[in-house]
């Protein structure tokens, strides 16, 4: 059975703009959605993406890990996001028909307008990663960095809802994470970084717990 | 042999399980946890650094409280200005647990502060000083449980908080790889400039400095009061210690042409935002947090004076600031609880009646956080000021207008609180409050403590002044 | 030894304000309290006494240490100057808990404990060596004064208002000590050296202190139902004559601010006698008068010149105790009429008629009046008299609000004490009034023939001018008033410029209110994004200076 590092590099051809294109798909998706299923499938992809170009900097090994501290932290948000679920008092996207939801998410001005942002985003990180490239990586591991930063910067600002913030925080360390592989190759500070994300999931899945006891709705544009 | 960094990770952390379990049992768990931060608060600046300390109910074991440790593969040693600095960590989490005993009884403060208590003793013992930012975020995202309460609904503070402290830890660890290629190659100053920048923008971040302030009235106003002041006083002055860790390490920050006026014109924004917003308040948790920003801009124009004299001003506002922060805290907190958690003025209408010893503590709280007599907040205020006075008489009496508005914002909730429902009967003073006997105690015992420190400083500012002599980057 | 007199001086009232409080809580002992505060006042009240022919001692209170950070340390010195005013706040206290002592009434327990803590907090104001002990002590004066109001029965939002003026006093007199050159904060007052500007914050500081017109807002009108007992509560401005003649003092003998003061003072001595003469209430009069007073006295000390230490000292120590003993006489008293003899004698000290101690200040008020020729002035003080004459007389005749204690079943102490509380202020102005140098000893008063020279022709003439109008305005009160009282009830909420205070305070809410607004758009949802956004802002600022 082939291991995971196997897989990894069977699938190395994708480490470099297609990696960086699912990066800015997945981000994209983060910022637009409000469906949990969804971002949740997005922030999966999303660490797949990043391990993919770690493995172009730090040993598979340790990239591997990171992955797996990120889908954990999916997991977290997976099985917190299905309690409120059952709880019955998800977000206002949730509480409506299937149907009607999607119908509501191609129409709704928020949705637009976050995608307008992200378009706002990307060009910036582009030109960023033009002008300003960052030491020791290259152009498109650049343009993922900024992407993620930018993205999740934006996720961060555009709501105060637990989940959203929590996503945002995530991308932009997953962002930092990835350049600063690059500068300090060391297990303790990988190791540390893979400890804030997860605290910074956990306190984000406790805070969406608190939201939905309280029976409040996360504050979103 | 025991190291004394040991101690201080290790103790804390164990002590926070165990105040968890017992939990329920409101006294022992805060009695666990005082005892808990005060002994090693006592412990780090009583027992000698290169000496051993037998310790006679563990077997033959002694403690080195001087001795390093290898953590994580980096270095753990306690200096001697570490010494105060932890002992003011953990003395002022004995304090705020005392108080949380009466006003926050069975709150995640207890366990989660003892926590933070080893993160944040780990971030300001590691070298070298990148890894502390890491453990500062890792506290920060632990806070989050201790300010969110229970049954509330999401804090806004506890996730504005981490957001910002998240967002303060790339700017710390790309500069650590700036200074070690700065090394290599000593011809790029350009690396010096952006390390610089880097920090800059990292403890703007952390200190709350303007524009980058909202998360500190959030986490005063949208939290467990205590909880909040935790962060505001314990984090903080963590975070304050580690600037001047930065500063110790790195001479050439404290020698930048621009420190003096990046200090004084970052702490005279705080001062100006949180002298004006300050009475425009109409509660009293957003009130608190913009009269501790006022106390940090004061800080920062102390510092920006570049003199030992700054400096030394500095840790004493570190040092006083607890007490004008819990006092408010402890109001807060017996204010709201008697309010279905609302500190709207509005709401609280006539409430200072019922609860007398919370208005009181609100009183004296605020006096001290606006730096005005007879408070613990004068002490490092008078001196300021009077320091300023010659080269800036324009911004010590903008301080002075600072403490003036954060005062204005606390005289107009006690006059929401002091309104009469009905005309007085009898002796014109409600005999029974609903406070209890303990409660008040304990609050007039911390008011007495922080009026006493204002008629006393004695008792601390030569602590701060040998504290200061411990740095030596604005030595004459 | 003789050093520690002072320290004595301050902690005796303490203590016995613990034991006030400690005998109230166990409820057998309640009415024992009144002997303990009346123990604790009177030996205050006694060691003054033997203070006042001893040399100035200097006692400091607390080592404030590293001297480099504080630049001085909070130190007494028991100036003679200031004996007088410490021991007036002293007797008004004792007389007050005397008075208490002689009513049937049940024991404040709470109100006592609080009238003596203020005593100490007053006595430490008054002897404060230096701005650092005056800045910090007068913080501990104003919460105790606010907290003996509320005890007192009066309006919450009144007492925080106090507090709040009281506070905006302190930063006044705090800016003085920062713009003062050489550290004004640590040198004693004689030996200062001061420019303009910080003797003018001082001066505001003072006008503020004493409650002067249209910063009187501290005024406590709102204590016409409170007991007797509170009488010390009427003299919160007495650490404000302390400061002025601390300024006096250190401005060689004449009070700061000379071009204004006096307008503020004229301008307060008539509006406080119209607002004491409009009132609805004669309970609620005495603030007014002891306002009108207070600026009739700085007038006097703003005209003199170099003088106006003797004036401040012989003014405000009249003021205080003609104010205290018409407050502790609660009303005319019918059934003995001999009753009636000290509140008398203390509204005729405050109006300055001769051989009172009041006599002082107000014959040197009209000697000024007269050589300065500024008919404004004089016009003021004639509108002050017109006014303040019947509101004294109306006092003195208004019923009284507790009933008089019987010579029956052992009420016999209780007339004593009485006694004793209203006749120990009144003797004291009159003996003072007689010999005015037996009370201002270290202070070159004039003597009494000086004094009735001092006003001249024209200044006895207006003298008797406004008391004789005075005099048939009281006359006439019974026919004018009930025509009148609407129109002198819209006058007095008119000039009492609450109205004023309302507006100004919500325009200042509603200019906040655009700040919180503000702040609620940057700190809300989006905060992340406004801050980054400031940022880049304040970034391009400074990159394109």
């Amino acid at each position: 059975m082939p291991t995971l590092i196997d897989l990894l590099t069977r699938l190395s051809f994708l480490a470099a703009m297609p990696a960086v294109a699912g990066i800015l798909i997945t981000a994209g998706l983060l910022v637009v959605s409000r469906g949990w299923r969804l971002n949740v499938i997005a922030l999966t992809l999303q660490y797949f993406f990043v391990v993919l170009l770690l493995t172009r900097l730090i040993q598979p090994e340790v990239a591997i890990v990171k992955g797996l501290i990120g889908w954990m932290i999916c997991i977290v948000f997976y099985l917190t996001e299905r309690r409120a679920s059952a709880l019955g008092q998800s977000s206002a996207v949730e509480g409506t028909g299937p149907s009607q939801r999607w119908r509501r998410w191609i129409m709704s001005a928020r949705a637009s307008f976050c995608l307008l942002a992200g378009i706002l985003v990307l060009v910036a990180a582009y030109t960023a990663a033009l002008r300003i490239p960052l030491p020791e990586v290259s152009t498109d591991v650049t343009l993922a960095c900024y992407l993620l930063a930018g993205l999740g910067l934006l996720l961060v600002g555009l709501s105060e809802a637990p989940m959203q913030v929590g996503l945002g925080l995530l991308t932009f360390l997953s962002g930092f994470d990835l350049f600063y592989a690059a500068l300090e190759p060391s297990l303790a500070v990988a190791g540390l970084l893979g400890a804030v994300s997860f605290l910074i999931a956990l306190a984000t899945a406790q805070l969406r717990v608190a939201q939905v006891t309280a029976g409040g709705e996360g504050k979103t544009l | 042999m025991i190291a004394g960094p040991l101690l201080l990770l290790i103790v804390p952390l164990v002590m926070a399980g165990v105040v968890y379990i017992l939990l329920r049992w409101a006294s022992l768990s805060a009695l666990l946890s005082v005892g808990t931060a005060l002994a090693l608060g006592i412990a780090v600046v009583t027992l000698p650094l290169d000496q051993p300390v037998p310790v006679y109910f563990w077997g033959e074991r002694q403690i080195v409280m001087g001795e390093a440790v290898t953590f994580l593969g980096r270095e753990l040693v306690l200096g001697q200005a570490d010494r105060v600095a932890m002992a003011f960590l953990f003395l002022t989490a004995a304090g705020l647990f005392f108080l949380a005993w009466r006003v926050a009884p069975r709150s995640l403060i207890f366990p989660m502060g003892l926590g933070l208590l080893s993160l944040l003793s780990g971030a300001l013992l590691i070298r070298p000083l990148v890894y502390s930012a890491l453990l500062v975020e890792i506290a920060a995202a632990l806070s989050v449980f201790a300010l969110q309460a229970e049954g509330q609904p999401a804090t806004r503070g506890g996730i504005r908080y981490l957001t910002f402290t998240t967002l303060a830890l790339p700017g710390v660890l790309v500069t650590h790889w700036l200074l070690e290629r700065y090394v290599l190659t000593p011809d790029e100053t350009g690396l010096l400039n952006m390390a610089a920048v880097l920090l800059a923008i990292s403890f703007a971040l952390l200190l709350g400095i303007v524009p980058f302030h909202t998360w500190v009235p959030a986490v005063a106003g949208d939290s467990v009061p205590l909880a909040g002041t935790f962060v505001l006083t314990v984090g903080n002055g963590a975070v304050w210690f580690l600037l001047l860790d930065f500063l110790e390490t790195y001479p050439w920050l404290s020698t930048h042409p621009h420190f003096g006026s990046l200090f004084s014109t970052a702490g005279l924004a705080m001062v100006v935002v949180g002298g004006l917003l300050a009475p425009a308040q109409r509660r009293l948790g957003p009130l608190m947090g913009y009269g501790a920003l006022v106390d940090s801009g004061g800080a920062l124009i102390a510092l920006g004076m570049h003199s030992r004299l700054g400096l030394t001003l500095v840790l004493l506002s570190l040092v006083v600031r607890p007490f004008g922060l819990a006092l408010m805290a402890t109001g807060l907190s017996g204010l709201r609880a008697r309010n279905g958690d609302d500190d709207s003025f509005d709401a609280l209408r006539g409430l200072g009646w019922k609860a007398p010893w919370s208005t009181a503590a609100l009183i004296f709280g605020g006096l001290s956080v606006a730096g005005l007599p007879v408070s613990a907040g004068f002490i490092w205020r008078w001196p300021l000021c009077r320091a300023l006075a010659p080269s800036s008489p324009g911004l010590a009496l903008l301080l002075l207008l600072a403490g003036g508005g954060v005062m204005t914002g606390v005289w107009r909730g006690l006059s929401a609180l002091l309104v009469r429902s009905r005309p007085p009967e009898g002796d014109r003073f409600p005999r029974v409050t609903s406070e209890g006997w303990l409660t008040a105690a304990v609050v007039a015992v911390v008011i007495l403590g922080c009026v006493g420190i204002g008629l006393l400083p004695q008792v601390l500012a030569p602590l701060a002044a040998h504290l200061a002599e411990t740095y030596t980057f604005f030595a004459p | 030894m003789p050093s520690l007199l002072p320290v004595l001086t301050i902690i005796l009232p303490l203590l016995g304000a613990g034991g006030t409080l400690g005998l109230s809580l166990v409820p057998r002992a309640r009415a024992y309290t009144r002997y303990i505060a009346l123990v604790a006042a009177g030996l205050t009240t006694v060691l003054l006494l033997t203070f006042t022919r001893m040399e100035p001692m200097t006692v400091v209170l607390s080592l404030w240490q590293p001297s480099l950070l504080f630049g001085a340390v909070p130190t007494l010195t028991t100036d003679v100057i200031m004996q007088p005013l410490a021991l007036v706040l002293a007797l008004t206290t004792c007389s007050a808990i005397l008075v208490e002592l002689g009513r049937t009434d049940k024991p404040h327990p709470r109100l006592m404990a609080t009238l003596l803590a203020s005593l100490s907090a007053g006595l430490v104001a008054l002897w404060a060596a230096n701005l650092l002990t005056m800045i910090i002590i007068w913080a501990v004066y104003d919460l105790l004064q606010a907290a003996g109001r509320i005890v007192a029965g009066g309006s919450g939002q009144t007492a925080v208002r106090s507090l709040a003026l009281g506070c905006l006093a302190t930063l006044f007199l705090w800016s003085g000590a920062l713009l003062a050159d050489g550290g004004a904060g640590s040198e004693s007052w004689p030996l200062m050296a001061l420019s303009d500007a910080p003797l003018t914050l001082w001066a505001v500081a003072g006008v503020l202190r004493l409650w002067v017109y249209p910063l009187h807002f501290s005024t406590p009108d709102d204590l016409g139902a409170a007991p007797s007992l509170a009488a010390p509560l009427l003299l919160g401005p007495i650490v404000g004559w302390g400061l002025w003649l601390r300024l006096a003092q250190a401005n060689g003998g004449s009070v700061p601010g000379n071009t204004w003061v006096p307008v503020v003072a004229a301008v307060t001595l008539a509006v406080g006698g119209f607002l004491a003469w409009s009132c609805e209430s004669p309970r609620r009069m005495l603030p007014w008068i002891g306002m009108g007073v207070n600026g009739a006295v700085l007038l006097a000390a703003g005209l003199v010149g170099d003088s106006a230490t003797a004036v401040i000292a012989a003014g405000s120590v009249a003021w205080a105790l003609g104010l205290a003993v018409l407050f502790l006489s609660d009303g005319f008293q019918r059934e003995a009429l001999w009753w009636n003899i000290p509140p008398l004698v203390g509204s005729l000290a405050l109006v300055g008629v001769p051989l009172t101690l009041g006599f002082v200040a107000e014959a040197v008020l009209l000697g000024g009046l007269t050589r300065g020729g500024d008919p404004g002035w004089g016009g003021a003080f004639f509108v002050g008299h017109l006014f303040l004459i019947p509101s004294l007389v109306r006092w003195l005749l208004s019923p009284s609000s507790s009933p008089f204690p019987r010579k029956e079943g052992g009420q016999g102490i209780r007339l004593v004490a009485r006694g004793l509380g209203l006749g120990l202020p009144a003797l004291l102005l009159t003996v003072a009034g007689l010999s005015p140098s037996l009370l201002n000893d270290g202070v070159l008063v004039p003597s009494l023939g000086s004094l009735f020279a001092m006003p001249g022709l024209m200044g006895w003439l207006l003298w008797a001018v406004s008391l004789a109008s005075g005099g048939v305005l009281a006359w006439q009160e019974r026919n004018l008033r009930p025509n009148i009282r609407l129109f002198l009830s819209v006058a007095h909420d008119l000039l009492r410029l609450e109205w004023l205070y309302d507006a100004v305070v919500g325009a200042l809410g509603r200019g906040l209110s655009i700040l919180r607004e503000a702040d609620e758009v940057v700190g809300g949802a989006g905060a992340l994004l406004w801050s980054w956004l400031l940022f880049f802002l304040l970034l391009l600022v400074w990159g394109g200076r």
